[in-house]
């Protein structure tokens, strides 16, 4: 007899069995939903284009309960997608070096999430005004 | 009866077994006791045939990684004390073919290794004479954690891109390159970028980030992947984009 | 059997096997390097390696200064022409490391930085972190992937050399993953296996380090010397046997008694103050540190552990930066295994088996007196090492040597033809027969208990101190261990990976090897360097400037024979460290 190694199958819920690649796997489905929200503004540019009954209608579409519902869940997955690849920016980057030391992984971080709130702010006040 | 702790092995023997299965081993439980420890004293006390690898006992040969509670892990730097009144999986590493119980087929990883020119590559072989290199501690700094990997292959368990593309280069292969690119003697990077920036290169990595999370050594393969999709995209542009770029 | 044929065969991937290997390649490529290890090369035993390798770099140091500390660092035992071309031989190769990509620390000006090492009287250890033999060795099988003429056989454990008329001719070996027995011709064998650290129950010696090599070479024929040096290394891990390194202390560590005392200063390495100092203290060689911790246990003013007796090594007041940036596998071994942080609070170590200043007899060549056999390493006796190895001179001598291996090894395979065909198969099927009996035969001998045997008596009577009556004791039981090992049962009779076969053989070699250590120290009458006779507290340069040579007679134990040690510009003189010493 000699040697018959043994290849074990992917477990077909391989996804499922452990919190790292569960996370990872929720991590990129959140590109649909991404892509399902620019789907909907890129329906938006065609309905203004059609008019302006055409865009009320889009308008109340995207208030209504579902619409809310919808735009709700896009919210939360993008939110998510963002938080997640903040988390992993420090080691997209090379090692920025101040004084022969690399920058802290949680300041760049930190870093991103500053940036993402003062964005934030400022659309919400160019629109708000 | 004092403290034990229930291990179960998965078990393979290609003389006997169509295909794995477990067995279940009572231990005396023992705070200082790793995995390791426990595994030899199965094979002592319990089950002589048991077969794993392990040698050094202080993480840094790299031969004993295995998958513990499903968690790519070296037996000899994983405490039961963290396990204690739990069952304990003691299985081979994930995405490797089993040749017998705990002990996995490596050559996989040796040959992707070999590939990458991991080694100093010099445009003149410097004669003795002069010396050394001259090399500050901040270019040390720049490829010195890439230098820590011990070819545990805990990352190859991890990574779920390995398990669906077979011919992926993985994340220990890709930081080794990395590191020998990163350093401040080397000028391989465009002899190692044929395999790097391939698909099977660094494109075959989403970023799930798994490899750096179970690095024992902090290597962080996944950021030396990412750095090398910049390095790699940039070739790509130039190649396209400058006179005299050649594909 | 396949048999296999190459020019030259090198057994054992460590840093020698492998500095060898790319010496061979890089001298003639036309020639085929088959390097065979039971292991993968990157988890040969050089990776557990600390503190750095020693090789003469800046300019107040010289090569006779080099030479002066390694002859007196070995109590003299060392051999002197060795001696002189290892010191001379080592910043070369050092600097090939370095040009071969291995990541030395540096100075700020880019320069490779050197450190103070125990017994050195300046600094001139080449050092990468605390991780210097790991990253050597990587170098070294990176660097080895270069070479098209190297075949690797990895995970073959080598049982057998095959000889024909008094020459070797290659050797045989299982290949573990499948099994079967494959013979390699070869013109010339290098045997770069590794010490034996494991005949001992304490040890910073991984679970390879078995003496296979030793054993090997020395059922050949070939003698081993000087085995009963072994060395303790001061501070290791209580428990574990994990290594702690000299670059600890090195780097400005002290060693402590449970009354917080520098009890080293009563022994001879004081006084205590200015400290760092090179050659004192905490910075004198091995043998004479873990002696005086031997000697501060019987005064009962050691610090009591759960696993025994303990001394601290404290290294607080280098502050956390500076123990992350030098000493980064210091702080993450004592956390993980005796849960301190060094930072905050001293380690607990002992001393602990670390490395066989004896082996298999070579000369500065490299050369056995079996023509076409070689050894370099610490498998190998040059010797350089003589009673007591300098830390970091080994690091540097599996370079210098395992090099000097590959070229004699080239020399020779020019000379000689290929084994014959009849010799190779009739030789092989003796030693598969061999192992076909260890399947066949219903032993009655358990292997793990006859290992532990071994272990306690090697530990009781072999250790630090020795007498007439414990080595008496000891050699008894080895010679009756020997003999039990005959009826030793295989428990496992598959064929892939059978570890409980690879573990049988490896004690049959340590079983060899322990007797010669306890037979060769039973001889030798003196106290000198890290071995010490309570019965013979001096050393006795009139009966025994001579190393002790065991050969395997065919009986039950080996015959020790003796032969003057190369002496050629230093006489014996006193060793002297501490405030003498500067």
């Amino acid at each position: 007899m000699t040697r018959r190694p043994y290849v074990r199958p992917l477990h077909p819920h391989w996804w499922l069995r452990d919190r790292r690649q569960f996370l990872y796997i929720l991590r990129e489905s959140t590109s649909v939903f991404v892509g399902l929200y620019s789907a909907i503004l890129m329906n938006g540019l065609i309905r203004l284009s059609q008019g302006r009954e055409a865009w009320q209608s889009y308008l109340d579409a995207l208030s209504s309960p579902l619409g809310v519902t919808v735009q709700l869940i896009c919210l939360a997955f993008a939110a998510f997608h963002a938080v997640t690849w903040f988390g992993v920016t420090p080691k997209a980057m090379p090692p920025i070096l101040i004084k022969g030391e690399p920058i802290p992984a949680c300041t760049i971080i930190r870093g991103h999430f500053i940036l993402w709130a003062i964005l934030s702010l400022a659309v919400l006040i160019v629109l708000g005004g | 009866m004092s403290e034990t702790i229930t291990i179960r092995v998965l078990r393979y023997d290609p003389d006997k077994d169509a295909e794995p299965r477990f067995d279940d081993f009572i231990v005396p439980y023992r705070d200082e006791w790793v995995v390791l420890d426990v595994l030899a004293y199965i094979k002592e006390a319990l089950d002589p045939s048991l077969a794993y690898r392990g040698s050094c006992h202080m993480a840094v040969c790299g031969s004993c990684g295995m998958m513990v509670n499903r968690q790519p892990k070296l037996a000899c730097h994983c405490f039961i004390r963290d396990y204690r009144g739990q069952l304990v999986t003691v299985e081979p590493l994930d995405h490797f073919p089993i040749e017998r119980d705990l002990i996995v087929d490596q050559d996989g990883f040796i040959e992707k290794l070999s590939s990458l020119y991991p080694y100093l590559v010099t445009e003149h072989d410097k004669p003795l004479s002069e010396g050394t290199n001259l090399q500050t501690p901040a270019q040390l700094a720049a490829f010195r954690p890439f230098t820590q990997c011990i070819n545990c292959l805990l990352c190859y368990a991890a990574c779920p891109q390995v398990a669906l593309n077979e011919g992926f280069t993985g994340p220990a292969a890709l930081a080794i390159a990395h590191r020998y690119n990163r350093d401040s003697r080397d000028s391989g990077e465009e002899l190692r970028s044929e395999i790097t920036d391939s698909h099977h290169g660094v494109w075959d990595c989403t970023f799930v980030g798994a490899c750096s999370e179970v690095c024992p050594k902090n290597v962080d393969p996944a950021a030396a992947i990412q750095q090398t999709k910049i390095s790699a995209s940039f070739r790509w542009l130039k190649a396209r984009l400058l006179p005299g770029g050649t594909s | 059997m396949d048999v296999i044929d190459t020019d030259i065969a090198i057994v054992g991937a460590g840093g020698a096997g492998l500095r060898a290997a790319i010496e061979v390649a890089e001298q003639d490529p036309s020639l085929k390097i088959a390097l065979i290890s039971k292991v993968f090369p990157m988890r040969s035993h050089t990776v557990a390696a600390e503190g750095g390798a020693a090789g003469v770099a800046k300019p107040n140091d010289s090569f006779d200064l080099h030479f002066n500390d390694t002859v007196s660092g070995g109590d003299w035992l060392c051999d002197q022409d060795a001696v002189d071309l290892f010191v001379r031989t080592a910043p070369e190769e050092l600097t090939r490391m370095e040009h071969w990509g291995c990541p030395w620390s540096r100075e700020a000006n880019g320069q490779v930085a050197v450190r103070p090492f125990g017994g050195m009287k300046t600094e001139r250890t080449w050092y990468a972190a605390d991780k210097t033999g790991f990253h050597m060795l990587h170098t070294l099988f990176q660097t080895s992937l270069k070479y098209p003429s190297i075949t690797r056989f990895d995970e073959f454990y080598s049982t057998e050399l095959l000889i024909e008329e008094k020459r070797c001719i290659g050797l045989v070996a299982i290949e573990l993953r499948s099994g079967k027995l494959v013979a390699f011709r070869a013109k010339a064998v290098i045997l770069a296996t590794g010490g034996a650290g494991r005949v001992f129950p304490f040890t910073t010696n991984g679970a390879i380090k078995t003496g296979d090599g030793m054993a090997m070479a020395y059922r050949a024929g070939v003698p081993l010397k000087d085995m009963e040096f072994v060395q303790y290394h001061p501070t290791g891990l209580p428990g574990t046997g994990i290594l702690i390194t000299e670059g600890a202390r090195g780097e400005g560590g002290l060693l402590t008694n449970s009354d917080g005392y520098r009890y080293l200063q009563d022994y001879g390495l004081g006084p205590p103050d200015p400290w760092p100092r090179n050659k004192a203290m905490e910075l004198g060689p091995r043998d004479r540190l873990s002696q005086a911790f031997w000697h501060e246990q019987q005064k009962g003013r050691t610090v009591k552990t759960p696993f025994g007796d303990a001394v601290n090594l404290d290294i607080r007041h280098l502050g956390e930066k500076k123990i992350d940036e030098r000493l980064p596998m210091v702080r993450e071994l004592a956390i993980s295994y005796v849960g301190v942080d060094p930072v905050t609070a001293p380690i607990p170590v002992r001393p602990v088996v670390h490395y066989t200043m004896g082996g298999i007899d070579t000369d500065i060549d490299a050369a056995t007196p079996l023509p076409g056999l070689f050894a370099a390493g610490e498998c190998a006796c040059v010797s350089i090492n003589g009673a007591n190895r300098l830390g970091s001179n080994s690091l540097a001598e599996i370079l210098v040597f395992g090099a000097r291996a590959g070229r004699s090894a080239i020399a020779f395979a020019k000379t000689v033809p290929p084994g014959s065909d009849r010799a190779t198969k009739a030789k092989a099927e003796a030693a598969q027969a061999k192992i076909r009996a260890l399947f066949l035969n219903d032993g009655t001998e358990s292997a793990p208990a006859l290992r532990r045997a071994m272990n306690e008596t090697m530990e009781s009577g072999v250790g630090i101190f020795r007498s007439e009556e414990s080595l008496r004791q000891s050699c008894a039981v080895l010679a009756d261990l020997r003999t039990r090992f005959n009826q030793v049962r295989l428990e496992d009779r598959s064929n892939v990976f059978n570890t409980d076969l690879v573990q049988v053989l490896e004690l049959g070699a340590m079983l060899d090897v322990a007797q010669t250590m306890a037979e060769a120290a039973l001889n030798r009458t003196e106290s000198r360097g890290s071995h010490q006779r309570l019965d013979y507290p001096k050393r006795d340069d009139e009966a025994f400037l001579t190393h002790s040579i065991s050969s395997y007679s065919g009986g039950d134990r080996p015959a020790i024979g003796a032969r003057n040690v190369v002496i050629t510009r230093s006489r014996p003189g006193e060793r002297i460290y501490g405030g003498g010493g500067s």
